[in-house]
């Protein structure tokens, strides 16, 4: 469908919204192109293709709100939609912090916007056969090449995503991105009955960019490193976290930070504005106009204008996420609807903090446990407190000994963070967030 | 509903390229929720989301395109993307279509128009009385959040085998958290109801026992702490408990890993695997139950299936490809989040039988280690057996009683060694009715979990050391 008629279909929506009651509205319509094709050893195993479209409606109707969406985008039966989701958001309670952002706010495109080079026009014409071959040579890497691999699978992926989102004060702002991904899985004998399993994963908004080899044989090259993992004795070690999970980390932050669990009492950051929770050498930016990642962004799912934040400045903390509706109820600054592109500012960090990877990080620390993958476990918001089942390898002067499996890392987030040791500068620019590998000391773990 | 376009035309476009199979499954969804926060009803929504699935098999591959759209030249051309898969020519010849009709009124009857979608007042009603129950048990109560979910999804699926069926699943989910004070200690926790049942299940019953048990788990955490971490026995609590079997063994058990060899269980079909007080089955038959199926995503009758039936392993949970693959018939396991997915085989009500034991015989047995009966999440690695699941609240077990409360724990397993290591059950089975979904491959599914009271000799609990 064309751009121009996805507009006519918002500005028709909004319209009607208004015409039936309601005072205001916004209306974010996404349209997505998807293609996967996976193979398994050196078969074909699945090819799915889609479009899709469908249309999110906020209502705000006599200080009441109401949220709706339909994926059926006929005028007729839009319109009857659209009269009954007023209808029924006027019988709800009456909240007067539900209302559109201060248009003072609002993102404004004044032809001097940075381009995020999120799209890559080239996508319509990249023959099928290429992206399947991408799947199957990423499989062939690996299939028949080692007695001890049980199964192979591989998986190219693609989307072409569009969102155009108008509301009735006038905001008006669109977003396109397009993402190739190549991932493998595979799974070799180990001891006993046991077929240890790994992943690789590589990613790119722009096909000729995105790496298409070495992804098997890292995936295989995981896996055997598995082969034998035990537990080890309970007790306190060295924690590296290798950077491809180490947001795991980072996201119980994230949550905490988050206006929704301020207000309603339930973050272990709540009332820790302008306080040092975490070390000085911990700083916690979000950078939303990084060029060619998928978090950035020039307005939030409100339309408003984002900004480069200092989320945690030198261990204290700086910034909540706080949308305008969490803004009234808090009596605090709008700042965004969620983190952007999350990174860690290495500017003037000591050399005895700053690594560039985790190898380096095990040769500082001696002895502890590399952390190359979590299973399961949870964090309470409230109270910070964690659990995280691990995996990974134990090590001593700086040297993987043995892989390690069935042990939990537990402890409290604020804790952690303070025994903060390392942050590497080996993040993938391809993810969201731009997080590194970490390490903290005296960390707690459950074995034998 | 039924299927509005011919389908054997799209059939035929699927077949064209030599596929053994085809399917197609077109699906209507209305999905409803409100929520109640700051004892303030102030936020709803509605949301409608319908289209058409159209998959083709040729051996083990699939071919699978969704289109959104009503048109009929939309879905040919998804039949015709499907279709792909295959690379050779043929033609279909349609085979006449037998419409398959559940069993008795099915699984989860509507009585009447009014049990299909709750009007929204009256499920505001019960979410200002599930606020007053939950304020007014505990003067801790700090905030409560609440929602109330239900769907109608109505789809039609027919086959190149002339399998056709129409089914209307509805869903009900009631969902509560709340926050408590006390000093300057703040503590949350929640409780949920979900059942595949339409507005007549939601009662004023049902809303204080889900006020209650919210109350008294988020008041029992001020007491808890972080137990010392190692191996010990656990005694699993009855209910959701089940999360144990879900994820320890019942994910090993889906036969599509199983097919590819990539599950520690591919080599262990008909072969003893626990003791023989043992059978665990993953049931398709329980009214109203949130993993009840009249028919899976694929047209096969829901059954009860055991997986381990005294001891010995006796099925994996099938699909159709899986099903071919192993020259069995499917057990309607074929499962999907939606028409944007193919079906794969999911879990659907998973339980361990009754055993003989009594509760207070198990925690006897045990000098030192964990009661656990209160959980959030779970996961599995296939081919290592490695689970694991988050205990939000249990006690400690010290010479064979219950002591303090523990809380925030993860316990992480090895999913045969577990199974092997169950020295007693309970005669206390309970399903455990919170709003339970299974994730696998970006697809989630409603299921349910539930087991008597068991002693697992030897789990690594998470702790502090």
């Amino acid at each position: 469908m064309m751009v121009d008629n996805i507009k006519h279909i918002v500005d028709n929506a909004i319209a009607c919204a208004l015409a039936n009651g309601a005072d205001h509205a916004r209306v974010t319509y996404s349209k997505s192109t998807q293609m996967s094709f996976s193979v398994i050893g050196k078969d074909p195993d699945r090819l799915n293709m889609s479009d899709e479209s469908s249309m999110y409606i906020q209502l705000f109707a006599d200080s009441r709100y109401g949220a709706f969406s339909t994926n059926q985008l006929e005028g007729r039966e839009v319109e009857d939609f659209i009269k009954d989701s007023v209808k029924m958001t006027r019988l709800l309670a009456e909240d007067k912090d539900r209302c559109l952002p201060d248009t003072n706010l609002y993102f404004k495109d004044d032809g001097n916007c940075p381009d995020l080079c999120q799209y890559d026009s080239s996508f319509d014409n990249i023959p099928v056969s290429e992206k399947k071959k991408a799947a199957l040579d990423t499989a062939l890497e690996i299939a028949g090449k080692d007695s001890r691999l049980v199964y192979v699978s591989a998986e190219y992926d693609d989307s072409d995503y569009y969102a155009y989102m108008a509301d009735s004060n006038g905001f008006r702002g669109e977003s396109r991105q397009t993402l190739y991904s190549i991932s493998c899985e595979c799974s070799v004998k180990g001891d006993g009955d046991a077929r240890p399993e790994s992943w690789s994963y590589e990613s790119d908004m722009f096909f000729d960019k995105l790496r298409k080899d070495g992804i098997g044989v890292d995936a295989l090259k995981r896996a055997l490193g598995k082969i034998g993992a035990r537990k080890i004795n309970s007790g306190k070690y060295t924690a590296v976290i290798e950077s491809r999970v180490a947001s795991r980390m980072v996201s119980p932050l994230v949550s905490a930070l988050n206006g929704a669990a301020l207000q309603q009492h339930n973050s272990f950051l709540d009332g820790k504005l302008g306080v040092k929770v975490f070390p000085e050498h911990m700083s916690l930016v979000d950078r939303p106009f990084e060029k060619s990642t998928p978090g950035a962004r020039l307005f939030d799912g409100e339309g408003v204008a984002t900004r480069n934040m200092d989320i945690i400045k030198n261990g204290v903390v700086n910034e909540y996420y706080i949308t305008p509706y969490f803004s009234r109820k808090l009596k605090m600054p709008v700042t965004a609807d969620g983190p952007s592109v999350l990174e860690f500012d290495m500017a003037g960090l000591d050399a005895a903090i700053g690594k560039d990877s985790y190898e380096e990080m095990m040769r500082a620390a001696g002895s502890g446990i590399f952390v190359t993958g979590f299973n399961g476990g949870n964090c309470n918001q409230s109270t910070g407190d964690f659990s995280f089942g691990v995996e990974g390898f134990y090590f001593e002067d700086g040297n993987i000994l043995c892989p390690i499996k069935e042990m939990n890392l537990s402890g409290n987030m604020i804790s952690l963070w303070n025994s903060l040791l390392f942050i590497g500068s080996d993040f993938r620019k391809q993810n969201s967030w731009h997080i590194p590998s970490l390490a903290f000391s005296g960390a707690s773990f459950s074995g034998v | 509903m039924g299927i509005q376009f011919d389908y054997d035309k799209v059939l035929a476009a699927a077949m064209s390229t030599g596929g053994d199979y085809a399917d197609i499954f077109v699906e209507h969804s209305t999905f409803s929720d409100i929520t109640l926060r700051d004892s303030s009803v102030n936020s709803a929504g509605n949301h409608i989301d319908c289209g058409t699935g159209i998959r083709v098999l040729k051996g083990d591959r699939t071919g699978y395109a969704y289109t959104e759209s009503m048109e009929f030249s939309d879905i040919m051309r998804a039949a015709r993307v499907a279709a792909g898969i295959a690379d050779s020519s043929a033609s279909y010849n349609p085979v006449p279509v037998c419409v398959s009709e559940p069993k008795g009124w099915g699984y989860y009857p509507l009585s009447d128009a009014g049990d299909r979608m709750l009007s929204i007042e009256r499920k505001m009603q019960y979410l200002y009385m599930l606020d007053d129950f939950v304020f007014s048990s505990d003067e801790k109560v700090d905030k409560v959040l609440a929602r109330i979910s239900d769907s109608i999804t109505e789809v039609d699926f027919v086959n190149t085998q002339g399998c056709c069926f129409h089914d209307v699943r509805p869903m009900l989910s009631v969902v509560s958290s709340c926050v408590m004070r006390k000093g300057s200690r703040v503590e949350s926790n929640s409780s949920s109801r979900s059942f595949r049942a339409g507005g007549g299940m939601l009662t004023e019953g049902l809303i204080r026992e889900v006020a209650d048990e919210c109350v008294s788990r988020t008041s029992l955490l001020f007491d808890a702490v972080q137990p010392k971490g190692g191996e010990m026995p656990v005694v699993m609590g009855a209910g959701g408990s089940g999360i144990l079997l879900h994820e320890a063994i019942g994910h090993a058990f889906e036969a599509d890993f199983n097919r590819k060899g990539a599950s520690i269980f591919s080599d262990k079909m008909g072969k003893r695997i626990c003791r023989d007080f043992i059978s665990v089955a993953d049931d398709a038959t329980i009214m109203f139950n949130r993993g009840a199926v009249n028919f899976d995503d694929e047209g096969v009758p829901g059954e009860k299936t055991y997986m381990v039936k005294n001891g010995i392993l006796t099925s994996y949970l099938h699909d159709r490809i899986s099903a071919k693959f192993y020259g069995v018939r499917p057990t309607g396991n074929g499962r999907r989040e939606s028409f944007r997915f193919m079906p794969l085989p999911r879990m659907r009500a998973t339980y361990m039988e009754n055993g003989k034991c009594s509760e207070e015989e198990l925690i006897r047995d045990v000098k030192y280690g964990v009661y656990a009966d209160n959980f959030s999440n779970g996961q599995v690695q296939i081919g290592a057996g490695d689970f694991t699941f988050y205990v939000k609240s249990g006690y400690l077990i010290e010479n064979g009683k219950l002591t303090s409360p523990v809380k925030d724990i993860n316990i992480i397993g090895n999913g045969p060694a577990a199974l092997a290591s169950i020295v007693g059950v309970a005669d206390n089975l309970k399903l455990d009715n919170g709003t339970w979904t299974c994730g696998k491959e970006q697809q989630s599914c409603p299921v349910c979990c539930g087991m008597p009271s068991a002693l697992v000799e030897k789990l690594t609990v998470g702790g502090v050391n």
